[in-house]
């Protein structure tokens, strides 16, 4: 399998792909750094007026990217995997007896290292860059070494399901497909989750005074949407499973639960490794 | 005789379509083994089962002396090598590079050799051009140049000079003859260009329907299409009273049709034939080609 991984990573470093994903996360941390960077120069009294340092620094810019990374991580491993099934390259390797469960397995290693690698350069280059040019981060290593390690975890899961699906769809067309549908709806889901979620209980009170000096008050009033019991259990836990909601939930800087999202990303990568080993084992290949 | 690969009844269903139907094979070490069939006979079917691409459905075959329920096929596979319908090539690479990449999945110790390669298959003077520039022909041989990276003692070629045009045809088959001459390799070509076929292989597996329905060495089929001259006339039983006296080898086939072994002396011939009260309809030359071997063998349409 070493030869496999080996073979893997030459190409994965000279594809045309991960230059463009790596350009694109490297890109998107300094977009991000210099916009809030140019915003605050802009408007520098506002800033002024809020006081607090968590708008001024490079806090929340840190692990957003972890939520447009996923879309570069679909594309490189549709393209990447898909490849080895439109240039038929893959028969070379199984011709000359290596394993499918070796395929699978040096295939999944490549792509969750590539996209770990992108994963980081983004971090890296808002931490760098962030730090020098904006106020400097108020959290500390432990809770960014923290939010890194569940980041990543959910990234692998991630990678894991998109290399399920470009290993079983043999059309590299209808492989890139599929996983940038199945990227759409993890990410709508993710947000419609948090969205539920973040739901109050009560809409506030308040009162409007009209020109006559009449005063309608609004009482407090329940929120219909406002999720309870079983409903809220599932929502919390698909909120935890899901690993784009991980990943929206460390870009919001949220850590709790760490040890239970470190589970199911982990329960993830085996399931669907298992899966995909498992149905690979039986493909007719063509 | 030593058989590189032999199957036993093997089988491959998909759904309810039977690829291959219980076909059964020899191929000798050293030989070149025509593999001849329509198209949809099952010809890229078995090449994609001893490749390991996909799985039998039943039968079973032998490779190296292995089994294909082996547990170590493996080992007998990375003796093989296989082009199977397209060359499997990195296009986005070039030949150099491709080859570099198969010596890194062999696990080769170091890219020694792979000169020798291109220069073998004639690819050595492509620079940085990428394989997705590179004409069918040269695809093609880059293809079989993947294979040779693992020294194989066994190459699979399927349809390899399909889509060629005559240069492209006229190298591979050089190619093809100098690897089994020069090399010792076993070659087994599955092609429906008869014409082609007939001037390499050695050994010939006719297969239609997913059945093997004839095997026979290229020494045999010569004698099976050997020249002859195709009588027709009157009176078979006169015939035959005439050949037996000019003592000349015939093959009758019907009652108004028969083949004659050698050259006849037409004046002769006739001659005596009259004297029997035999008529002569036609004479004809009768050269019989693999092409018309092949009908012969699974009727029906010409491919």
């Amino acid at each position: 399998m070493n030869r496999l991984i080996n073979a893997n990573f030459v190409r994965l470093f000279k594809s045309l792909i991960f230059k463009l994903a790596m350009a694109f996360s490297i890109g998107l941390g300094i977009f991000c750094v210099l916009m809030r960077y140019i915003d605050i120069k802009k408007n520098a009294d506002a800033y002024a007026r809020l006081g607090e340092s968590r708008f001024t620094s490079v806090d929340g810019l840190i692990f957003v990217g972890g939520m447009y990374l996923i879309f570069a991580a679909a594309v490189l491993v549709g393209i990447f995997v898909g490849t080895e099934y439109s240039d038929g390259t893959i028969r070379n390797k199984i011709v000359v007896g290596r394993t499918r469960p070796s395929i699978y397995i040096s295939n999944l290693i490549t792509c969750v290292v590539a996209n770990l690698i992108i994963h980081l350069s983004y971090i890296v280059t808002v931490l760098i860059l962030g730090n020098i040019i904006l106020t400097p981060t108020d959290l500390s290593i432990k809770q960014i070494l923290l939010l890194t390690f569940l980041s990543c975890l959910a990234m692998i899961a991630i990678t894991a399901i998109f290399l399920l699906l470009s290993m079983l769809i043999q059309s590299k067309a209808v492989a890139s497909v599929v996983i940038l549908i199945v990227t759409i709806v993890l990410f709508c889901t993710s947000l419609t989750i948090d969205n539920k979620l973040r739901q109050p209980e009560y809409y506030d009170s308040y009162s409007i005074t009209n020109e006559e000096e009449e005063t309608t008050e609004f009482i407090k009033e329940k929120n219909p949407n406002y999720l309870t019991g079983t409903k809220l259990k599932v929502y919390e836990f698909l909120n935890d499973f899901i690993p784009s909601s991980q990943i929206y939930q460390v870009a919001m800087e949220e850590s709790d639960k760490a040890g239970q999202k470190a589970g199911y990303s982990c329960i993830i990568l085996l399931i669907t490794t298992g899966i995909g080993i498992l149905v690979f084992r039986k493909k007719d290949l063509k | 005789m030593d058989y590189v690969l032999t199957t036993n009844a093997l089988s491959k269903h998909y759904r309810n379509f039977k690829a291959l139907n219980g076909l059964s094979m020899h191929v000798p070490k050293g030989s070149i083994y025509g593999f001849v069939g329509k198209n949809g006979a099952g010809k890229t079917t078995l090449i994609r089962l001893i490749s390991g691409l996909q799985p039998v459905t039943s039968g079973e075959y032998v490779l190296y002396g292995r089994k294909n329920t082996d547990s170590d096929i493996s080992k007998s596979r990375r003796r093989m090598g296989a082009v199977v319908e397209t060359p499997s090539i990195y296009m986005s690479m070039t030949a150099e590079e491709n080859l570099k990449e198969q010596y890194r999945i062999l696990g080769l110790p170091s890219f020694d050799g792979i000169s020798e390669i291109l220069k073998l298959v004639g690819l050595e003077n492509t620079g940085k051009k990428k394989a997705k520039n590179f004409s069918l022909g040269m695809r093609q041989r880059l293809g079989i140049a993947i294979t040779l990276a693992g020294s194989p003692d066994f190459l699979v070629l399927d349809e390899p000079i399909n889509g060629l045009d005559p240069q492209g045809i006229i190298e591979i088959r050089e190619l093809i003859l100098k690897l089994n001459r020069e090399k010792q390799i076993t070659v087994l070509i599955s092609s429906h260009i008869l014409d082609e076929l007939s001037r390499l292989a050695t050994h010939y597996g006719f297969i239609d329907k997913g059945r093997m329905v004839k095997e026979i060495s290229a020494e045999e089929l010569e004698k099976a299409c050997r020249k002859c001259t195709r009588v027709q006339v009157s009176d078979t039983k006169a015939l035959v009273k005439v050949l037996d006296r000019m003592n000349l080898e015939y093959s009758i086939i019907d009652n108004l049709n028969a083949d004659i072994f050698a050259k006849v002396n037409v004046t002769k011939f006739v001659n005596e034939l009259t004297k029997e009260n035999c008529e002569v309809f036609s004479m004809n030359e009768h050269d019989e080609s693999l092409e018309s071997y092949f009908v012969n063998l699974v009727g029906g349409d010409r491919k």
